[in-house]
């Protein structure tokens, strides 16, 4: 009787306590929305990844897994191998977990493209979708890898570029 | 007479633990009705400095527009609302100290009365690089009159390579590392080459985002070189 009566009571309170704990998760939220200060969250990109992020293999075999990325329209973005030093490669790197084996990133052909009327320069680029391979070998299990695709980008009209970036995405591999 | 004093002592337990049931569950409820309170409060809170910090889209209406705001759309091309660039046109350019790459400091106070090109480039800027031979020959140009460019390098460091690359472009005007607050106070530098014009009385007559011609950096200077100093 006692136990059924004090039953409610402690309900209650378990309703409250969620209530409580939503309340405190508000403040960092709220902390985040600090307008014109902060651009490090949602950057802006030029470059998106249009492969599904889970993948499965046959484990102990070494697989090639291609990544398509897309540049935005109108823009292009320096090859993995541009020809000046100063000009930012594109590059992919994967924090691969123990299991997972990386042997090689394998990048596009790049487009050679003329920089301006008024120069004889000539640019390396990636414009639209590129494809990205990367050949790697895992053993049996399942895998969470975090992935960075460093690119540079600049219109096609070659009048302005914007800031460097990098491109975080998890790649979830499962082999078996 | 013994059953009537258990039956008492019973009637007793019940009352007792029935006010505790009723405690329980006042303090429940309050719990529950403080904790809605407090959240409605700080949504209602969160909300009010979500509005203060709003702001306005003004369309700009040309060249006499009210500096400082950003214009969503403009019919002219070539405002700095139309180049995503923030309206300083006709205000004060904003300050800085920043450091060669070999360590000496400048400030834009130091150039007070002259005629000053402030140029935005970087390493990694191919247009950036098409245009430096232009502003070379500007400054080879039109130091004399008092006009200077000040190139403000938007690299990462190490800013050894930002040396470098000046000098084996021939740059004949300080280059200068830049940083996050003079971006910002220029409205957010984003785009590169991004340029300020700024006339002998110290306030921006000309911006410009992206490469443009060489003929049209030189009207720019032509501009400002025909400015007065307060």
């Amino acid at each position: 009787m006692l136990r059924r009566s004090l039953l409610i009571p402690i309900l209650l309170c378990c309703c409250a306590l969620p209530l409580l704990a939503s309340q405190s998760q508000w403040q960092p939220r709220d902390k985040g929305m600090d307008f014109g200060s902060d651009n490090a969250h949602g950057e802006k990109q030029w470059v998106q990844m249009e492969s599904p992020q889970d993948w499965t293999l046959p484990a102990g075999h070494p697989q090639i897994v291609v990544l398509n990325f897309q540049v935005d329209d109108g823009l292009h973005v320096n090859s993995h191998t541009p020809h000046s030093p100063y000009l930012i490669p594109t590059t992919l790197t994967l924090d691969a977990p123990a299991g997972v084996h990386v042997t090689k990133m394998q990048y596009p052909q790049a487009k050679e493209s003329n920089f301006h009327s008024t120069s004889k320069d000539t640019l390396s680029i990636y414009t639209g979708a590129f494809p990205i391979q990367i050949h790697m070998q895992a053993k049996p299990g399942v895998y969470s890898m975090q992935g960075r695709l460093r690119y540079q980008a600049c219109d096609n009209q070659m009048r302005i570029c914007n800031p460097p970036r990098t491109l975080l995405f998890t790649l979830r591999v499962t082999a078996k | 007479m013994r059953a009537i004093q258990i039956r008492a002592t019973q009637i007793e337990v019940r009352v007792k633990r029935n006010l505790l049931v009723v405690l329980v569950l006042i303090l429940g409820i309050t719990l529950m009705l403080w904790s809605g309170v407090s959240a409605y409060r700080e949504r209602r809170l969160a909300l009010q400095q979500a509005e203060a910090n709003h702001v306005a889209l003004v369309p700009d209406n040309g060249a006499g527009g009210n500096p400082g705001t950003v214009a969503a759309a403009d019919a002219d091309p070539d405002s700095p609302a139309a180049q995503g660039l923030l309206d300083l046109r006709g205000k004060l350019a904003p300050g800085f100290t920043l450091k060669t790459p070999d360590g000496k400091k400048v400030s834009l106070a130091d150039y007070k009365g002259k005629a000053i090109l402030v140029n935005f480039w970087a390493t990694w800027c191919a247009p950036c690089k098409l245009e430096m031979p232009w502003l070379i020959d500007m400054q080879k140009q039109y130091a004399a009159q008092g006009f200077t460019v000040l190139g403000i390098s938007e690299d990462d460091p190490p800013f050894a390579q930002v040396s470098t690359f000046a000098q084996k472009m021939g740059v004949n005007y300080p280059v200068l590392i830049g940083d996050d607050a003079v971006s910002h106070a220029y409205g957010g530098v984003d785009g590169l080459p991004t340029s300020y014009y700024i006339g002998r009385d110290g306030k921006i007559v000309v911006e410009t985002a992206g490469l443009v011609s060489k003929s049209e950096i030189e009207d720019n200077i032509k501009k400002i070189l025909a400015t007065r100093e307060d």
